[in-house]
């Protein structure tokens, strides 16, 4: 593994029974990139999330972080080594204040154990400052807005201080102004020198966002590159509108 | 408890009703009351975490046994008929005709509500709503019937197995308790959801027990029924048969 | 971390130490019901760390119970230790056979590991009931002691420990993990926590707990079995107190088995025993409908005591 590779996945498979949601996928992710992971719907994006973040097991591959291999991990071990991710359907802790909330990332995640309590809610303070959620620190989560509770998501993973973190699907449900402050946020951490994976079925934030961008479709990666060069591939095409519209070189840029 | 209770009062009264033709009677008795517990009372907290629903019966089931042992008190009763007793022999093998007529009985039941929950409208609703109860209402499945009529059910048949028990077992107040965790352990065996699961974990689990009270000794039944029991769920959460309708 | 914990924990100690005073004042009967109480009040103390923190609810926590009674009683009579050896070792075995069933059972989830812990209790009664060092279900007997008031005071020091104890955990990482644990298992985990050790843990600390309170129940009573010590009924009422008191705060079990004890003392002074129990049963559905987070947010004034918020929530629930 070169120096430049932060996260590698060699070989990764996962079948549920028969039904094959990866399949034998390869992937390198640049320190401090930002990848941008798409596909339709059922393509294994968040599957292979959950692979890389532990939740799930591989059936088979590697999955390596800074060298050390994650395939078996835990996902709170995982959690501790500096990779997080958000959950597509966020889960938040209802009955915590929001401030508790991410406190929960800065006491448990890769500085946690050598932090007192006290410095944890400073840590956590921090981190909704940077989300835009610090007005709201002192809600109950389940008081929060969708848009409140995604940014609260990203908040959690950012407390753990993690190198690397995967977002999956952090837009859904936003409006186009939530979206934009949401794109901000993104290049807000990207600039800090945070390495992201993002997972998105809204284009307009992916395109705009990602250096590079990896194409999912029936488990397998179908295309990579640049964002303007994988949009107009075929296989992308047929993949999303099928095959009738492969042909056509349209411009798939998705504005 | 209470199909015995109603089987051995219709035994004793003037009727002499024999205890196998009292079962419809047991059944639908209980049947209302259960439906009438679900739709009035344990509809109320359904929404809520599933302690709620736990706590909630538990707190039922202490009030209507221990009304039970203080309008009918703790004695214990029992119904015997002509041919509790009598067995008939087949291929050296010595059986109960009360058992035979149990499982005869059991079989039949069970071939009936799986019919019913395949076949019939209410089943399908029962099904539908077990699936996602948001979508089964916006299909138009009145919900909090479905919930009581289901419950109904389960009541009704609960009724069905005390008044068959009430031939074999002593009749107390507090007979429900025994068959509480075999029931549980039946049911997770089976597989939570599967009517003809249950029929099958019934005769499977009675064949462990029995074998347990031969190698262990009788007293061990409720071990042997605990093992089972964490066996299964540590291992086959979905039962024996393995489909995942939980 | 939370302003009103430290003033009601702090109130709640007070009152146990008035209590301490109070034995010399009384007649026995009144020390029998309060020494009672207290057993009561540990085992909701102790269910909260699983039940209340942890958020995983425990039917066999009268487990531990019986087990330290069984513990007790084993160690006095074959081992000749004096009682606070065989408390001690009662409180170790509560909490190894907690941490050692609890290694398995934990992996399960909501009503699994409900089902599983009943099992765990019926089937743990119907074992200690087969051994004949146990007495084989005609019980135990233990050396008689007949100075209620030393129990009392055994059993008030479990308590007023057992607090502190809940006090300590509610304000550490611990308790805090197990409270993620408890909101949303799945994100505590990704955050870095890991769920199987905390949950464990706590277990383990409810066990111990429990342990205790049957070692003293036993040398209390002198004389226990089966289906005494390893009766279900301990385990839904333990419950109940900690609903109503409040689940996951520190003192609200020892409170809510203050409430409902006093109600279903008044109602079982009144006549016979099995209209005791109805009204257990007719109270346990009460609570469970109308009072889920128990009576501290109406005493807080999180929740109004009106009809129509009543109303809300109910709806709330409902189908």
């Amino acid at each position: 593994m070169t120096a430049d590779v932060i996260l590698s996945l060699r070989g990764v498979s996962k079948h549920f029974g028969g039904l094959v949601a990866v399949d034998n996928v390869d992937l390198d992710v640049q320190r401090g990139a930002i990848l941008g992971l798409i596909g339709p719907n059922g393509a294994g994006k968040t599957t292979l999330i959950s692979l890389i973040s532990g939740t799930e097991r591989p059936t088979s591959g590697s999955i390596e972080l800074e060298g050390v291999d994650l395939t078996r991990s835990a996902p709170y071990a995982i959690a501790r080594l500096g990779l997080a991710r958000t959950f597509q359907i966020v889960k938040p802790f209802p009955n915590l204040l929001v401030r508790e909330n991410v406190a929960v990332g800065a006491l448990f995640g890769r500085h946690g154990s050598r932090r007192s309590a006290r410095a944890a809610f400073a840590a956590a303070d921090e981190v909704l400052e940077r989300v835009g959620l610090a007005s709201e620190a002192g809600k109950f989560a389940s008081e929060l807005t969708l848009a409140g509770r995604k940014r609260l998501e990203i908040a959690k993973a950012l407390a753990t201080d993690p190198q690397i973190i995967l977002l999956d699907e952090v837009m859904a449900g936003l409006n186009a102004r939530e979206i934009d402050d949401a794109m901000t946020l993104l290049r807000g951490m990207h600039a800090a020198g945070m390495t992201l994976v993002v997972v998105e079925h809204v284009m307009k934030a992916i395109m705009g966002v990602s250096q590079r961008i990896v194409v999912m479709h029936q488990g397998r990666i179908i295309a990579q590159g640049a964002p303007a060069d994988v949009v107009a591939e075929p296989s992308v095409i047929e993949a999303y509108l099928g095959k009738r519209y492969a042909g056509a070189r349209t411009d798939a840029g998705g504005r | 408890m209470l199909g015995a209770y109603v089987t051995y009062w219709l035994f004793v009264g003037p009727l002499h009703l024999d205890p196998f033709l009292s079962i419809p009677l047991a059944m639908g008795v209980v049947f209302v009351i259960a439906y009438v517990l679900q739709r009035y009372v344990v509809n109320l907290v359904i929404r809520a975490p599933i302690l709620a629903t736990f706590l909630l019966t538990f707190g039922l089931a202490i009030l209507i046994t221990n009304l039970a042992l203080l309008f009918w008190s703790s004695d214990i009763r029992s119904v015997t008929t002509a041919y509790s007793g009598g067995n008939f022999e087949v291929a050296g093998l010595v059986v109960p005709w009360v058992k035979l007529i149990t499982l005869g009985l059991a079989a039949l039941l069970t071939l009936g509500l799986s019919l019913f929950m395949a076949k019939s409208k209410i089943g399908r609703a029962i099904r539908a709503t077990s699936m996602d109860i948001d979508a089964a209402r916006l299909s138009g499945v009145n919900v909090a019937r479905i919930y009581a009529l289901t419950f109904a059910i389960g009541g009704a048949l609960a009724a069905a197995a005390g008044s068959l028990a009430s031939v074999s077992y002593a009749i107390t107040p507090t007979m429900g308790d025994s068959f509480l965790v075999r029931s549980f352990v039946v049911s997770v065996l089976g597989g939570l959801g599967n009517v003809t699961g249950a029929l099958v974990g019934g005769i499977v689990y009675g064949i462990i027990e029995s074998f347990g009270a031969l190698v262990f000794g009788e007293g061990y039944k409720d071990v042997v029924a605990l093992v089972v029991l964490l066996l299964v769920i540590l291992f086959r959460p979905y039962g024996l048969i393995g489909r995942a309708t939980v | 971390m939370r302003a009103g914990r430290v003033v009601t924990t702090a109130v709640v100690l007070a009152a146990l130490a008035v209590a301490a005073f109070l034995p010399n004042h009384l007649n026995g009967n009144y020390v029998h019901i309060l020494t009672l109480f207290f057993t009561m009040a540990i085992l909701a103390q102790a269910w909260n760390f699983i039940g209340g923190f942890a958020g995983y609810v425990s039917f066999g926590n009268v487990t531990f119970f019986g087990t330290g009674a069984y513990a007790c009683a084993y160690a006095m009579n074959e081992f000749h230790w004096p009682f606070f050896v065989a408390l001690a070792f009662a409180i170790l075995v509560g909490g190894a056979l907690a941490l050692v069933v609890g290694a398995p059972i934990l992996r399960l989830r909501g009503h699994y590991f409900a089902i599983a812990t009943l099992g765990l209790g019926i089937g743990t009664q119907a074992l200690v009931a087969q051994v004949p060092a146990f007495g084989q279900g005609s019980g135990m007997t233990l050396p008689l002691n007949s100075d209620f008031h030393f129990f009392y005071w055994t059993m008030l020091a479990i308590l007023a420990a057992g607090i502190i104890v809940t006090y300590l955990v509610a304000n550490s990482r611990f308790g805090f993990a197990l409270a993620a644990i408890r909101e949303n298992e799945e994100a505590a985990a990704a955050l870095g926590i890991n769920t199987a050790v905390a949950k464990v843990a706590a277990w383990g600390v409810s066990g111990a707990l429990t342990g205790a309170a049957g070692a003293t129940f036993a040398y209390w009573t002198s004389f226990i079995d089966p289906s005494t010590v390893f009766d279900l009924n301990f385990n839904v009422q333990m419950i109940i107190m900690t609903i109503i008191g409040g689940a996951g705060t520190v003192a609200g079990p020892t409170i809510g088995a203050a409430i409902l004890y006093t109600i279903s003392e008044y109602l079982g002074s009144q006549s016979i025993s099995p209209w005791h129990a109805v009204a257990l049963g007719a109270i346990i559905v009460f609570v469970v409908i109308v009072l889920p987070r128990g009576i501290m947010p109406y005493l807080t004034g999180r929740r109004m005591w009106n009809a129509r918020a009543i109303g809300d929530q109910l709806r709330a629930s409902r189908i």
